[in-house]
């Protein structure tokens, strides 16, 4: 049995890795790519909520499989 | 990056032409370059790693692969691709057998390790060969950074430490590895396994040490039970071995940035015309 909030835990387990060693590669001061972690955060997670909602209602209406 | 900077006319070589060759052939970019010396380690190091790998596997590392993945362009996402030539010298010579199951060899995970590593080898290769031909001709040769690239690859974070950014590496140490040990939980190991997920595999070698160790350890984990989870687990472990290549970019972008901005030539300056002109 899956339960979606174990999978939505660990997405953002992933998420939040992503996050940081990417701020890292982007800025070389320490300091300023762990206080932009937070926003940067909220921000992949916002589109990629945006993605999966899309996704979701193209798969209840034109992308629908009976 | 120094390499980009340095005018056309003054670099050792084309970049691009150098990368080219090594990539076909390991070795063959530095002789382009008139390093020898480069050249022969590396064409022996890495033409050796592969050709013993290959004897230790029988050449049977295609046939891995389940039947509907084989084709022309299978090894493309496999670190062997690194070494162009022998993957292409592979996948022609010896394919995906002769269509029928066979026993593996005894040393198959020895052996498929030695030519991964190879392909990783000669990826570093290239980027020293094309960051070579970038420099200018007679400026003195400062040690390479592809040294700590080779460390950041094999312990997460180590090149970090190397160039003195403590935090840094720990952070990049712990949040990897905490991927790949979640990862690797949720799998029950059975990630760790190459014939099992060919291409995840690919993905968490990149990680370097830590996956390999975990390899050594509990590489022939049998499954007995559905895993839930194993689809999250297999996305874990994978994405730890890409973030250790952007984690070894950063360091490759450091000591690029510490060696300094390349000296340009000084320009002329106009001399002052002395006036003849009658004073007014």
């Amino acid at each position: 049995m899956i339960d979606p909030l174990v999978h939505l835990a660990l997405f953002l387990v992933v998420v939040l890795v992503i996050i940081v060693v990417h701020g890292f590669y982007f800025t070389t001061d320490d300091r300023k790519a762990l206080t932009g972690v937070p926003w940067r955060f909220a921000r992949f997670v916002f589109w990629c909520a945006l993605i999966a909602g899309a996704m979701i209602l193209a798969e209840h209406t034109v992308a629908s499989v009976s | 990056m120094s390499w980009n900077a340095t005018p056309e006319s003054e670099r050792r070589g084309a970049p691009q032409i150098a990368a080219l060759l090594t990539w076909v052939l390991p070795g063959a970019g530095h002789l382009y370059l008139g390093m020898h010396l480069q050249a022969l380690l590396g064409f022996v190091v890495v033409q050796g790693l592969y050709l013993l790998g290959l004897q230790l596997s029988n050449g049977m590392l295609l046939e891995y692969l389940e039947p509907d993945l084989r084709g022309p362009f299978a090894g493309a996402l496999t670190p062997e691709v690194g070494n162009l030539g022998m993957l292409v010298y592979q996948t022609r010579h010896f394919g995906f057998g002769d269509g029928q199951p066979r026993v593996w060899a005894e040393s198959m995970r020895l052996g498929t390790w030695l030519t991964a590593l190879s392909g990783l080898l000669n990826a570093l290769w290239i980027a020293h060969a094309c960051i070579e031909a970038g420099r200018r001709r007679s400026a003195p040769r400062p040690s390479s950074p592809m040294r700590l690239v080779a460390l950041a690859w094999l312990v997460p974070g180590l090149g970090h430490v190397a160039q003195k950014r403590y935090l840094r590496g720990a952070i990049v140490f712990g949040g990897l590895l905490l991927l790949f040990v979640l990862g690797t939980l949720l799998c029950e190991g059975s990630n760790l396994d190459r014939e099992r997920h060919f291409y995840y595999w690919a993905g968490q070698f990149l990680l370097g040490a830590p996956a390999m160790i975990a390899e050594a350890l509990h590489g022939e984990m049998l499954v007995h039970t559905e895993l839930p989870y194993v689809d999250c687990g297999l996305g874990m472990t994978c994405v730890a071995g890409l973030l250790n290549v952007l984690a070894m970019l950063d360091v490759l972008n450091r000591a690029e940035e510490l060696e300094g901005p390349v000296p340009t030539a000084p320009t002329p300056q106009p001399v002052p015309s002395t006036q003849t002109g009658t004073l007014a």
